[in-house]
């Protein structure tokens, strides 16, 4: 009892040493410009996007499905609401339901698609995230079109926070304390096994695009009430909020050994928002930007993809100095 | 059960995706309602003067030729302005413009766009924001259809493509606007409203006036040592990396970017509580540039460029006449307009984006060879150098008594 305590304290300081180092190495090479409260403040505010992007991915990416058009879509729902907004003036509750509306009815369309055609689930999300794309060239009033102001207080803070914790509970709920949830995670451990026990993959499959446009709508909601404008995604753009989020979700993906998995993915997208945000905080002349928070990323995941390597290395030579020792007291 | 609870399930959402496309299809025609002023009810005096004088012979008796525009929007503040602007042209030089618009800004959608309008038959293309070394090949593709290519809103800036693309007769020019002056001005205008602690925000690498923004901004920024710069940001993720300055820097009084600050940029400003306190300085015009300039919130906004597309128009115009003004390809200076007034914006909506177009075809015309055999290639050029507010109103002073 005590070492399994004992072991879940260890695995927290592990988890949040990432976090940490991430902060620490960024506030020290600031000279103190990034870490205060304002900046963390804000940080946190951008990880909420993020987070509910890779949590709507999770189920998917599990089962080996990526689903590239959920960053059009994203963008889609938020064109879609500002759209009425700005040319029918939608009450509020209105504008919420079309957001998050058109995020769970664009991403079942991917869902019907991908079962549909039989195809790779990246192959058929590729083209639908074009399809998508070029929808929101043609809804958008303007290239970029900013969001009548009555309509950011979801962006504003703490509402945006409790709409976050609110989120990550019903996550955690489904995910953990689920049918539907036990079912994700074992087609993600092997198809045909959770098929032979009777558990329906097309069925799970479904379910689990239109949980991800709940996720991509809320996302897409808090998203557009903080920047408080919408642009046209062009250029396979829409990808850059995916990848990022992927991102996250691997990093989650490499701390589930010590953590949940929406703890992890939490941790995960509040390390790349801080990176962001710390090479930023650096002065780095844009066009170095990418290049450094790309190193920063591969030196994330070599060390939390490997720790259980390194673990097992430590506790190899911890083992091999006992017996050396032992060796030597029996021989003296 | 289980099936027909799926079976419910997908045709309620085909149900529903349905009502969407339904949605779509009524949106798409109603995108025009967002264009400007101008696009108003013109009064007897702007319908004289957009009018034919009857100086010039009548469209009618005109041969038709057929355009193509390559460009990203026609529906936004800029773009939709600028369609209106070539429809009514082509209305008085009996020319059908057809619009091809790019998803994106990369050289293969540009040369797919082109094949696509030459194999439709159109006599020249015009591509707007078009840059780097894929103009060899937009210029190659038009070569062997034999028809005309011109640039808007850029310039060939790589010398070893330069001088092979101004000598070719297929190619007639380019229009491209002051886009350093532009980038260097948003930052001197901050500095000389009071801004010590600036942040520079910019498009994407890679499309030349946005670089040349970008020059420009980072060279005001050299310029004026008692201005800090304290950070800068190149992408699309404009938000985040404006949360961070405002939220790293206390002392951040101004931001500098080279597209759409209002759209962009007040509503991370609002939300730091930094209202009033964070002033916006930028390059495009909008709906939203009148209102930010009242308050304040807009610092200095530039952009008029809608015009720009007259240019390689009356260029490739003139060859198609087979009157060419000039023996090589030409590249022709726009001036952006410049507004750090409400009044000043006031006065470019009235005077240039309102219902009277800053040059009329008839004033167009003056710059065809075939109508005016006086017509100079030097006098396009100067044409182009006088654009401003002031200059459009001197010219329409009758129509505006």
């Amino acid at each position: 009892m005590q070492s399994k305590g004992k072991s879940a304290i260890g695995n927290a300081v592990k988890v949040i040493c990432v976090p940490l180092l991430v902060y620490a190495f960024f506030a020290v090479f600031s000279h103190g410009k990034f870490g205060s409260a304002n900046s963390m403040v804000a940080i946190a505010q951008q990880t909420i996007a993020a987070t509910l992007v890779s949590l709507a991915m999770a189920p998917n990416l599990l089962c080996n499905r990526f689903d590239l058009s959920v960053g059009a879509i994203m963008t889609m729902s938020s064109i879609m609401g500002t759209y009425f907004a700005i040319k029918n003036s939608i009450p509020l509750p209105v504008f919420v339901i079309l957001v998050i509306g058109t995020a769970i009815v664009m991403n079942s369309i991917t869902g019907l698609a991908y079962l549909g055609m039989k195809v790779p689930a990246m192959v058929t999300t590729l083209g639908i995230c074009m399809i998508y794309e070029m929808l929101t060239n043609l809804l958008n009033i303007g290239w970029c079109t900013a969001l009548p102001e009555q309509y950011t207080i979801f962006g504003n803070i703490p509402t945006c926070f409790i709409i976050f914790a609110v989120m990550l509970v019903v996550f955690y709920l489904i995910f953990t304390h689920t049918e539907f949830g036990y079912n994700v995670r074992a087609i993600a451990n092997g198809q045909q096994i959770a098929k032979n026990i009777g558990i329906k993959p097309k069925k799970n499959a479904f379910l689990m695009f239109v949980m991800s446009g709940v996720f991509v709508g809320v996302a897409s909601l808090i998203n557009v009430s903080i920047s408080g404008q919408v642009a046209s995604e062009q250029y396979f753009s829409s990808a850059n909020i995916l990848f990022n989020c992927m991102l996250g979700f691997y990093v989650g993906l490499a701390l589930l050994r010590y953590c949940n998995l929406m703890v992890g993915i939490l941790i995960g997208n509040f390390i790349m928002t801080m990176m962001s945000a710390g090479l930023l905080a650096l002065g780095l002349k844009s066009s170095l930007q990418n290049v450094a928070a790309g190193l920063v990323i591969l030196v994330i995941m070599i060390v939390t993809s490997n720790q259980g390597r390194i673990s097992d290395y430590f506790a190899m030579k911890h083992k091999a100095k006992e017996i050396q020792k032992r060796i030597s007291t029996s021989n003296g | 059960m289980k099936k027909r609870f799926l079976k419910r399930a997908t045709s309620l959402a085909l149900a529903a995706a349905m009502c969407v496309s339904i949605a779509f299809t009524g949106c798409s025609g109603s995108g025009s309602s967002s264009k400007p002023a101008a696009s108003a009810a013109p009064t007897a005096s702007a319908a004289t003067a957009n009018g034919d004088s009857g100086k010039y012979p009548a469209a009618s008796t005109l041969p038709h030729y057929t355009i193509g525009i390559v460009i990203h929007s026609t529906q936004d503040f800029l773009t939709s302005h600028l369609k209106d602007y070539m429809d009514y042209l082509g209305k008085s030089f009996n020319v059908d413009f057809k619009f091809q618009i790019i998803e994106n800004f990369s050289d293969d959608t540009y040369l797919n766009a082109i094949e696509n309008l030459c194999s439709q038959g159109v006599n020249g293309v015009i591509c707007t924001n078009f840059s780097g070394t894929a103009i060899v090949k937009g210029i190659s593709i038009c070569q062997s259809h034999k028809i005309y290519m011109g640039i808007g809103f850029s310039q060939i800036t790589d010398s070893s493509i330069r001088d092979a693309a101004l000598n070719n007769p297929y190619y007639v020019g380019s229009a491209y606007e002051s886009d350093f002056k532009a980038g260097y001005d948003i930052v001197k205008t901050l500095a000389d409203k009071g801004c010590k602690n600036i942040a520079a925000i910019g498009y994407t690498p890679g499309i030349t006036c946005h670089d040349r923004r970008w020059a420009g901004i980072l060279q005001a920024f050299k310029d004026n040592p008692n201005i800090k710069k304290v950070g800068e940001y190149r992408g699309t993720n404009w938000t985040p990396a404006l949360q961070n300055f405002l939220a790293t820097n206390s002392d951040m009084d101004g931001v500098a970017i080279t597209l759409l600050g209002m759209e962009l940029c007040s509503q991370p400003i609002k939300a730091a509580g930094k209202e009033g306190k964070v002033k916006i300085a930028c390059v495009d015009f909008s709906e939203k540039s009148l209102e930010g300039l009242k308050s304040g919130e807009l610092a200095i906004t530039i952009g008029g460029q809608f015009v720009d597309t007259l240019f390689p128009f009356l260029l490739m115009y003139n060859k198609l006449a087979g009157t060419p003004l000039s023996d090589k390809a030409e590249e022709i200076q726009v001036p952006l307009v410049e507004c750090t007034t409400a009044q000043q914006f006031e006065d470019y909506m009235k005077y240039v984006n309102g219902s009277i177009w800053p040059w009329t075809a008839d004033e167009a015309k003056a710059y065809v060879k075939k109508f005016n055999p006086n017509a100079k290639i030097g006098d396009l050029i100067d044409a182009a150098a006088s654009y401003s507010t002031e200059n459009v109103k001197q010219r329409h002073a009758q129509w505006f008594k």
